[in-house]
């Protein structure tokens, strides 16, 4: 097993990491880097990520509890060693493009994850506008198939916080490019500035927690194209920099298309687990037909993405 | 860990990134709209094939859309330093109502948008988009949510 030691190690640098945002803050001033801090987005973010962490730490045992029971009737004992646990990270990066793509593709779930994509900023501090009822989702049930395999619940836990540690540095518009092989095979600010972008051609890419081959291999990765930089946040745009409102306001849609009238039951059902922007009647667009509005526009197919297959290894 | 630590943290760093944003300026200058011109081009970044006639606010930190053929209304505001736009489709508005000498106060159905004033120009243009807007109000049906799940 992982020692605590290490948890609490990984819990400071998570800590430390914080720094880097002031740091890329006063950069920015001196305008030695790329970036911009609006104050109340900013603030926003931190208010954001209290409510995150108080709903975290409140439900964790949800998650513990449905880990360690799948961990109790596991297949096998996997032993925690140097090789067993880069194993693990691997199929945690996995499980977390999965979760990160359903995350996107279905509109209950997106209704927790769209807090992270509220901001129409993208800096070191949009990485703490995170979700406050990421635990009463379902998607916890997503860490059963590792545990119920034989890792270790405490192995896992230590592959999904080293992941999260990741993350952190490619919210920031002041990296550019990295090495193209470095490009390739991991996630950068590059490909995460897509992820986070709400230009139609972007929607929907770069699901990707550290291994940018999940996203190569499923076909959705895209690139960044110098041409058309990303404009952040949603494609409709929220307008407030209330914490509550940016936790909840999807749930508040949600309610409110379930309580329109005549519905049959199938229909209530696409309000809750099609896609977002699916509607009944029509009037709305998913980010599929989004993006083959564009694509058309621009005069080519819109489920062709150029960019999908792999182009090539470094 | 307990939770107080990353809570205390993060209030520390609230603090100190607060004092900073008085002391460094970190956003681009937030201009007003020009014209009604430039408040189109702004709301066409998010409704591309927008055709319409905007009005825009006193301080031009916000306008009106008059959209062709439609029942709905665009609004753009500032928030920060973006732009935000959306249309108004009836049933959008929870409340709308005078204040002031010439501003309109917009309470949204939906929680995507915090309560917006709009201070116009005169009298004239306020009793003229109160008419407009009022009844956007009255809920004729449920209409989409705008804020809603467009974005994935």
């Amino acid at each position: 097993m992982p020692d605590a030691l290490l948890f609490t190690v990984v819990g400071y640098v998570q800590m430390a990491l914080l720094l880097l945002i002031p740091l890329e803050l006063y950069l920015a001033s001196r305008g030695l880097i790329n970036a911009t801090y609006d104050p109340r987005d900013t603030l926003a973010n931190i208010a954001v990520s209290i409510g995150s962490i108080v709903c975290w730490g409140t439900m964790s045992f949800l998650l513990l509890g449905v880990v360690t029971a799948a961990y109790q009737h596991r297949l096998m004992s996997i032993p925690f060693t140097g090789l067993t646990f880069a194993i693990v990270f691997v199929l945690e990066d996995l499980r977390y493009y999965l979760w990160h793509r359903i995350s996107h593709r279905v509109r209950w779930f997106w209704a927790s994850h769209v807090v992270h994509h509220s901001s129409q900023h993208f800096n070191l501090s949009t990485n703490l506008r995170q979700s406050w009822t990421s635990q009463f989702s379902g998607l916890i049930l997503m860490g059963v198939p590792l545990a119920y395999l034989g890792f270790h619940p405490a192995m896992v836990g230590l592959a999904f916080s080293l992941n999260l540690v990741y993350q952190f540095w490619i919210h920031t518009e002041s990296v550019t490019r990295l090495p193209a092989w470095f490009e390739w095979w991991f996630n950068t600010p590059s490909h995460h500035r897509v992820h986070h972008a709400s230009n139609p051609r972007y929607l929907d890419a770069n699901y990707a927690g550290v291994f940018m081959i999940w996203d190569r291999l499923f076909g959705s990765f895209v690139a960044e194209h110098a041409a058309e930089p990303a404009r952040y946040g949603l494609v409709r745009d929220l307008s407030t920099f209330n914490p509550l409102r940016i936790a909840f306001h999807e749930y508040v849609a949600i309610a409110r298309d379930l309580g329109r009238p005549g519905l049959r039951t199938g229909q209530r059902l696409g309000y809750l687990f099609a896609p977002p922007g699916w509607t009944h009647a029509g009037e709305r667009h998913t980010t599929r037909e989004l993006r083959e509005l564009d694509a058309a526009q621009r005069g080519h197919r819109g489920d062709a993405r150029p960019d999908a297959l792999p182009s090539g290894a470094p | 860990m307990s939770l107080l630590v990353p809570i205390a943290t993060h209030l520390a760093l609230g603090a100190v990134l607060a004092a900073m944003f008085v002391r460094y300026r970190t956003t681009p200058a937030r201009d007003a709209l020009k014209d009604p011109g430039d408040a189109l081009r702004h709301f066409r970044l998010t409704f591309p094939q927008t055709r319409g006639r905007a009005t825009l606010t006193a301080d031009g930190g916000a306008a009106l859309v008059e959209l062709d053929g439609r029942r709905a209304v665009g609004i753009l505001a500032r928030r920060g330093g973006r732009w935000s736009a959306r249309l108004l489709e009836p049933g959008d508005l929870r409340r709308v109502a005078a204040t002031g000498d010439a501003g309109l106060r917009l309470m949204f159905r939906d929680a995507g948008w915090s309560p917006v004033t709009l201070l116009l120009a005169d009298t004239t243009h306020r009793a003229h988009w109160l008419g407009r807007l009022a009844p956007l109000a009255v809920m004729t049906e449920v209409a989409p949510s705008p804020g809603a799940g467009y974005r994935a």
